[in-house]
């Protein structure tokens, strides 16, 4: 027999299952991007868990082991293989900021003067996230939004954690790219994108001129 | 001493807590004395700390956990009733947990079951699990199996009529040929749009869906102005375990029910063929029974 699930463990299981509802959900909410989804999403994530909760061992992390099942779900019922899946490719290396944007861009971003500035780039990067290709979209709600550790996401969404880091990378990188540019266009941020590029190219020639 | 380049290629670690403590004095040596780099970490930290502000703290809607609440009763129900009427050596899970399953072939009678007037195809209404009293006057033959897995095709009846109603775009237009060639290689599965001898059926599009985590193919129609969604899937299970018989125009049918929608599925060639419409029973019942499937 595959299991047994006896009153106790349903009980147990509910208790402890429900204490993650909202940060399932949350994510169930920028995976799909759509409320409804969200909600079949977490419901068909919970069903299963609650199937195979005789396979979660007790002591280890419930979250993480919850979020698994629910990333493995929206990749299963979701995921567009033949397109979205493709876009991890060798593009997009480097380090995050880099090439992307000024210093001051990034120093106008990094310091939201006011909070109407605030409240803009809050939905603006509620935007951007959005926009991203769905596996990218996945690294940032695990680690930014959840801010769970690279092993964890790792687990959840079974890569090694080498493909963690530059997968992370790779979405912040574009994220950041779609960001600056809404900030420019509504005039968050001042557009120089040559005057003072920060890239180790520049940084190392000045270096080099300056002695 | 550590390099710019040292620090910028692992400013995401830093910024995530994810360097040893070795590495963390190190960078902080580092970040001390050089300026760019600070702007650097600065902007990588402050945009972790803004995603997390703007996307955290969302609240499911109230409604969510009593949902989960009668989802999980239905799970027990399936259970119970799984583990007391499955036959010995059946398992009650339905395949592996988050795979997509293999194909499962069809029982010969459920080929064979009824007159194979219409190219041998079999005509088979999955009975949902309101299966007990079917509105369209099944000759009551099937009730006793039904009960198993009732629940189970229930929320999948469900799921079809979901799919049908949330109108998704479609991902691809055109002819049949075109839409049939647009399928190639992204399903697991050969599929080609169902055709019907009336031309009042039109193929409006199709697009990449799912039936309880089975990839589907959903194809689209506009029959007068109404809208026709077809889910071709492959079945959860034998498709005459639960399967409530009625009949249309002589011929042997089943049909499952969801949200007020009545759901005729046509079996073939091992895939499940459901259709969800805007048109009253009889007249989906009708065009299931028209479909053509065997000449492509």
């Amino acid at each position: 027999m595959a299991r047994t699930t006896q009153p106790a463990s349903r009980e147990e299981f509910e208790r402890e299952a429900l204490k993650h509802l909202d940060a399932l959900y949350g994510a169930a909410l920028r995976y799909t991007r759509s409320p409804a989804d969200a909600e079949d999403l977490v419901q068909d994530a919970f069903v299963k868990a609650y199937r195979f909760y005789d396979r979660f061992e007790p002591g280890t992390n419930m979250k993480a082991w919850l979020f698994r099942i629910l990333t493995n779900t929206f990749i299963n019922k979701y995921r567009r293989k033949t397109r979205e899946r493709n876009v991890l490719g060798g593009k997009d290396a480097g380090p995050v900021g880099e090439g992307v944007m000024s210093r001051q861009a990034m120093r106008q971003l990094t310091d939201p003067v006011s909070e109407a500035q605030r409240r803009l780039i809050s939905a603006e990067i509620q935007e951007a996230l959005d926009s991203l290709p769905e596996d990218y979209r996945m690294m940032i709600v695990l680690a930014d939004v959840e801010e769970l550790s690279y092993k964890e996401i790792a687990e959840i969404v079974g890569c090694p954690i080498g493909t963690v880091m530059s997968r992370l990378h790779r979405a912040r990188k574009k994220m950041q790219k779609r960001l600056v540019s809404q900030a420019i266009q509504l005039g968050i941020i001042e557009d120089q994108p040559a005057s003072e590029p920060v890239s180790l190219e520049a940084y190392r020639r000045t270096k080099e001129a300056n002695g | 001493m550590i390099t710019c380049e040292v620090v910028r290629r692992h400013v995401d670690a830093f910024v995530d807590g994810e360097v040893d403590p070795d590495t963390h004095i190190e960078f902080e040596q580092h970040l001390a004395s050089c300026g760019p780099c600070r702007v650097q970490l600065a902007f990588c930290r402050s945009m972790k700390d803004q995603v997390h502000e703007a996307c955290s703290g969302v609240t499911a809607p109230s409604s969510m956990a009593e949902r989960l609440r009668a989802a999980l009763d239905a799970e027990d129900n399936r259970q119970a009733a799984a583990s007391a009427e499955a036959p010995v050596g059946a398992s009650p899970e339905p395949g592996p947990p988050l795979g997509l399953g293999g194909i499962r072939l069809l029982p010969m009678k459920a080929r064979y079951a009824v007159p194979a007037a219409a190219a041998a195809v079999a005509l088979a209404f999955l009975a949902a699990r309101e299966g007990g009293n079917p509105v369209l006057g099944a000759d009551g033959s099937s009730t006793g199996l039904m009960a198993s897995a009732a629940s189970q095709t229930g929320s999948m009846f469900e799921e079809i009529v979901r799919r049908h109603s949330s109108e998704h775009p479609a991902e691809v237009v055109g002819p049949p040929t075109t839409v049939a060639s647009w399928f190639r290689g992204k399903l697991e599965f050969p599929v080609h749009p169902v055709r019907f001898s009336s031309p009042e059926v039109q193929l409006v599009g199709a697009r990449l869906s799912n039936v309880q985590d089975r990839e589907a193919a959903a194809f689209y129609y506009d029959v007068r102005g109404r809208r026709v969604t077809v889910m071709v899937f492959e079945p959860p299970a034998p498709v005459d375990q639960f399967a409530a018989r009625t009949s249309y125009g002589g011929q042997g049918l089943y049909y499952g029910q969801a949200h007020g929608y009545t759901v005729p599925v046509v079996q073939y060639e091992g895939l499940t063929y459901a259709f969800a419409g805007d048109l009253d029973s009889r007249a989906l019942l009708r065009l299931a029974a028209s479909a053509r499937l065997a000449d492509r």
